[in-house]
């Protein structure tokens, strides 16, 4: 069976070779793939050639939802701006270790997101100062173009610009990180991104059935971020992780359905259709227990 | 295994895994040219280093009322890579094959579903190399 390992950039030669010869030898992470013959639009498609071998991302390439697109839906539900909640910018000067640095950069620029979605200009400001610090001290500033952060601060008060503008910054941070192989730090960001976008839409949802829906829809992206901060070393990550289980664990109660409906394609306008149907229920005591939860592992970040 | 040939086999997959490297970042920026101001990057990036006999998966979640739009890229000219997607039951719901190859395509999500995310080189066009797949979201 032929087997490749999903790669981080720029590996060093030796562990790379070595990591060659290893999987050509013990296909551990590649499976054969299944013949299963899936059903769509009438046709019988098989969902993988039989021959072909399926590539395993491993940990570091699980797609995470965007925290730019809860606070665009807190923004749309007509949520009330509540400043309390973000995670003041003078804690950054609290963070000295590489991992807290990076949970709080992604904590931060959620909370970048939330002030442009509520035009609160001079906050903005200070927060994009106390990332662009933070980025300083990871070593990701030099990797993101000057543009951007140019661009960043040209367009505070534009709401649009500063959505578009926050996804490129940490497409980029991303990038450099994934290239220089700090994929530990890489997936933090991303765990702290999605922790304080968690706990913006639990506000919400106390609120808002549209945020409570979506409260619900992090189950898919729970599960990757255990995945993603699972076997790191350091202490509290340790504990962060143990709680992100719990928090799966309250996740698995709730009650979810799906039914597939037939896509449809316009081929003239390059788009399909998902008009599959799905819910969620989340009952008071569930939001509740989440929030609950959700609190402490924030704290575990921000402290 | 002698150690000759054991050196010239490491040295052989180095050149080819560097290749791909460098392909990488360019491929990327290439890739981003696929999406417009109205698209959001979701911040993050897809990368695999492909043989054509092999298959990269992940998974994603699309939300409902919400329109994705899914770049796929190998090489510098379009339509190297085949992308597929599949609900969470398994259904095909789009494949990029039917359509030429098309490099990016459009989802308008009308309820949130759990999807595959499948992609590999198309064995008429490329043999090995780096493949690239970006998601933004419609602002």
């Amino acid at each position: 069976m032929n087997s490749i390992k999903f790669f981080t950039l720029r590996v060093s030669v030796f562990a790379f070779a070595a990591a060659l010869v290893v999987s050509c030898a013990e296909p551990s992470t590649t499976e054969q793939a299944s013949n299963e013959k899936t059903e769509t639009s009438g046709e019988e498609v098989d969902s993988l050639s039989s021959t072909r071998s399926v590539v395993k991302y491993q940990g570091e390439i699980f797609s995470i939802p965007s925290p730019v697109q809860s606070v665009m839906l807190i923004k749309k539900a007509d949520i009330r701006y509540n400043e309390d909640l973000l995670n003041e910018a003078s804690n950054s000067q609290n963070y000295i270790k590489e991992y807290k640095k990076a949970l709080n950069l992604g904590v931060y620029g959620t909370d970048l997101a939330y002030l442009a979605n509520f035009e609160n200009n001079q906050l903005s400001l200070k927060y994009l100062k106390t990332i662009e610090s933070i980025s300083s001290d990871l070593n990701i500033q030099s990797a993101v173009s000057q543009d951007i952060l140019e661009r960043f601060t040209s367009n505070i008060g534009n709401r649009d610009s500063l959505y578009a503008l926050n996804g490129e910054f940490y497409r980029a941070g991303y990038r450099y990180l994934k290239e220089n192989e700090r994929n530990e730090l890489a997936s933090l960001i991303l765990t702290g991104g999605w922790v304080e976008a968690l706990h913006l839409s639990l506000d919400a949802a106390q609120n808002s059935d549209l945020l409570r829906n979506r409260v619900g829809q992090q189950r898919s992206a729970l599960n990757s971020i255990v995945k993603l901060t699972e076997n790191m070393e350091e202490e509290e990550l340790v504990k962060m992780n143990a709680k992100l289980e719990e928090l799966r664990d309250i996740f698995e109660e709730l009650e979810y359905s799906y039914e597939y409906q037939k896509p449809i394609t316009d081929k003239k306008e390059k788009t399909t259709y998902i008009n599959s149907k799905s819910s969620v229920t989340v009952t008071d005591d569930q939001l509740s227990k989440i929030r609950q939860k959700t609190i402490e592992i924030r704290n575990l970040i921000i402290s | 295994m002698k150690t000759p040939t054991l050196i010239i086999l490491i040295f052989s997959m180095l050149a080819f895994a560097n290749a791909g490297l460098a392909q990488c970042d360019s491929f990327a920026e290439d890739c981003d040219e696929h999406f417009s101001e109205a698209y959001i990057s979701d911040g993050q990036e897809y990368r695999a280093l492909l043989h054509s006999d092999q298959t990269a998966v992940f998974e994603s979640t699309l939300f409902g009322s919400n329109t994705y739009r899914i770049a796929a890229c190998s090489g510098k000219s379009n339509g190297n890579l085949i992308f597929s997607i599949y609900d969470q039951e398994g259904n095909l719901i789009f494949t990029n094959e039917e359509y030429s190859n098309a490099p990016y395509w459009d989802f308008a999500v009308s309820s949130t579903v759990n999807v595959t995310i499948e992609a590999h080189l198309d064995p008429n066009k490329s043999e090995s190399g780096c493949a690239v797949l970006l998601i933004g979201f419609k602002k």
